[in-house]
């Protein structure tokens, strides 16, 4: 059966289509612009491209800086999302399930890293750990990196253990499993799209951070976004263009197989 | 021999008292539902019965051993939950051998138990497939299969057919009613439909405001109910005062509404005390004013108020000239339609054993 709709609410669905489509569009037409840019096989980034080529992909691999740090850059962001989102179970579980004195306090401190100027908290961090002798090293940039990513998988967690529901630990409980077995044969798996969707998150954030890292770094040590800006700072061929590309391509690779597989954008979003 | 006590079960949450003394003692193999409006405490003595819930005083006992302070897993209690709380990550078959497998039996064993108990709830093809694609009385079987499974000391039902449509619900009734009796499983039903609790246990705890009111077989309950409240909540009833007009040693006189009056074993009622009288509609039947024996047993007078048909009963209202409702059932095929048109003259007999007298 067909219903008429009102003119007024037509137009107004027309008007926020319209609207979502432009702000897609204001955010993708930076990546595409950057995407055409690679292929231009001129030595200056410029646009229009003049001949399509593929040169700057091969000299990513040529630039060495980038390769050692896009290293450093991984081990980081790996170890730190996955250190963090295992502190994220034990904390989220605590704030979801118990109550106990400053629990408010305690969540708005985990999670206030999201909110707090980078800057601000690249400078506490390189104070600290020049006071405590571990500055400069692989260790305190990870920690520095733990300290702001750990907020995203906690949010992802404690979104995923409220929609979870309640009488399942109990139905396991009472068929003889004890706290622990309930816990990682019933909860855990329950919470497998916050883990999944809080990690990547974790992994992703850290990975292209600017800001802190710049206070944490000397040396040997830079992670891949530092080395990027370096090297346009110093170069003006499309290089980084070339690798944006690959790494937007990546990433998305990546979030669209979790989001398929662990429907992770519905838990984020929350 | 019992198979479930509660002795004086007090329970407080967040400071307030739950439970008053709950005291129960269920037989090996015995059905029991609780019964109550919702906030009764019913769901609270069961979940105390699971363990999810510590007393602060009072004892529940399995076989004569007291299992308070044992954890909900070591009870070995089978536990059905209202929303039937199937684990989604598992198959079907995964989620009967759950419980096995938290008992370390694994291998063929196991996999011929589960194979067992789903065909008994009649879902050994559906073993592969995962919860989200079960209908929703296929997922109340696969929660009973999981909690029986694991040869549970007692079974609890937490609403057990509460989220199943009418028809399926009707059919869901007598098959657990078939396996409870068929296991031999002492049972608890938590619910706060009465029809269920009258068809599917063997006694009937009815609950109010934290405490079990009275306790007895569905027929007992239903036929001489002991307190107004109870008579009040399990199905249709006509609740109206009476005054203690004459009394001599054995018998009293009861006066009230619509004419009503009747002669009863005295018991401890005294002259003129006003008494609360309840009888269900379905023990009211239409005479045919004049008759002779209608002196004999006791009838109301009113004038026919409205009429409800309602397949194998016909309701129907009476005003009487006091302007006291009442409601009778009969079967449709006993009256004729002129005894019924709205604003005639009626008369009912009320069947003398099952008029209740309740003190205020």
């Amino acid at each position: 059966m067909q219903t008429s709709k009102a003119p007024t609410k037509n137009s107004f669905n027309y008007a926020v289509s319209i609207t979502a489509w432009l702000a897609l569009i204001f955010l993708l037409a930076p990546v595409l612009l950057t995407a055409i840019v690679s292929f231009n096989s001129s030595f200056f980034i410029e646009f229009p491209p003049k001949a399509f080529s593929f040169k700057w992909y091969w000299n990513i691999a040529n630039i060495a800086a980038i390769g050692q740090s896009t290293l450093i850059s991984l081990s980081i962001a790996f170890v730190a999302a996955l250190l963090c989102t295992t502190l994220a179970i034990a904390a989220a579980l605590a704030i979801a399930r118990y109550h106990f004195p400053g629990k408010v306090l305690m969540t708005a401190f985990l999670l206030s890293p999201i909110t707090m100027p980078m800057v601000a908290v690249g400078i506490a961090l390189i104070q600290f750990f020049i006071l405590i002798g571990t500055a400069f090293t692989w260790y305190s940039l990870l920690i520095g990196h733990m300290v702001l990513v750990i907020a995203y998988p906690i949010r992802t967690l404690l979104a995923s253990l409220t929609l979870m529901n309640p009488s399942l630990e109990e139905a396991s409980l009472s068929l003889g499993a004890s706290k622990f077995m309930a816990f990682w044969t019933v909860t855990l798996p329950q919470l497998k799209p916050g883990l999944i969707s809080g990690f990547l998150f974790a992994f992703l954030i850290s990975f292209d951070n600017y800001p802190i890292s710049v206070f944490l770094v000397r040396g040997g040590l830079t992670t891949m976004p530092i080395e990027i800006f370096n090297y346009i700072a110093q170069n003006l061929d499309p290089t980084p263009a070339a690798f944006s590309t690959l790494y937007v391509i990546i990433v998305s690779l990546i979030i669209a197989f979790a989001e398929r597989r662990y429907r992770i954008i519905s838990y984020s979003i929350k | 021999m019992t198979g479930l006590e509660l002795d004086n079960i007090s329970v407080w949450l967040n400071g307030q008292q739950i439970l008053y003394d709950v005291s129960m003692s269920i037989k090996k193999g015995e059905c029991v539902a609780l019964l109550g409006p919702s906030g009764c405490g019913k769901t609270t003595t069961l979940r105390t019965i699971a363990g999810f819930i510590h007393p602060q005083s009072g004892d529940v006992r399995v076989a004569g051993k007291s299992c308070i302070g044992l954890a909900p897993n070591k009870r070995n209690m089978g536990l059905v939950f209202q929303d039937y709380a199937l684990f989604p990550h598992m198959t079907v078959a995964q989620n009967v051998a759950y419980g096995l497998r938290m008992r370390k039996q694994t291998g063929p064993e196991s996999d011929k138990l589960v194979k067992q108990f789903l065909e008994m709830v009649q879902l050994d093809h559906v073993g592969d497939r995962l919860p989200e694609n079960l209908s929703g009385g296929q997922k109340q079987r696969v929660a009973l299969a999981r909690a029986l499974v694991i040869k549970p000391d007692i079974l609890l039902l937490d609403e057990p057919l509460g989220a199943l449509d009418r028809k399926l619900r009707d059919q869901m009734q007598v098959e657990l009613k078939q396996l409870q009796k068929q296991l031999g499983v002492t049972t608890i039903i938590v619910t706060h439909d009465q029809e269920e609790a009258l068809s599917l246990a063997d006694r009937v705890a009815v609950m109010f405001s934290g405490a079990i009111w009275e306790i007895g077989s569905p027929q007992a309950l239903y036929d001489m109910p002991r307190h107004r409240d109870v008579m009040d909540f399990l199905g249709g009833s006509n609740l109206f005062n009476c005054c203690v007009t004459d009394v001599d040693d054995e018998n009293a006189t009861l006066s009230g509404p619509g004419g009503f009056q009747t002669v009863l074993k005295r018991g401890d009622l005294t002259l003129n005390e006003d008494v609360l009288v309840g009888i269900r509609p379905e023990h009211l039947s239409i005479s045919i004013p004049n008759e002779a024996d209608a002196d004999k047993a006791p009838t109301l007078r009113g004038l026919v108020h409205e009429t409800v048909y309602k397949g194998t009963l016909m309701e129907i209202l009476i005003k009487t000239h006091d302007d006291h409702m009442f409601r009778a059932s009969v079967s449709p095929r006993s009256i004729s339609q002129a005894q019924i048109t709205s604003g005639n003259p009626i008369s009912l007999v009320l069947e003398k054993d099952y008029i209740r007298v309740f003190k205020s």
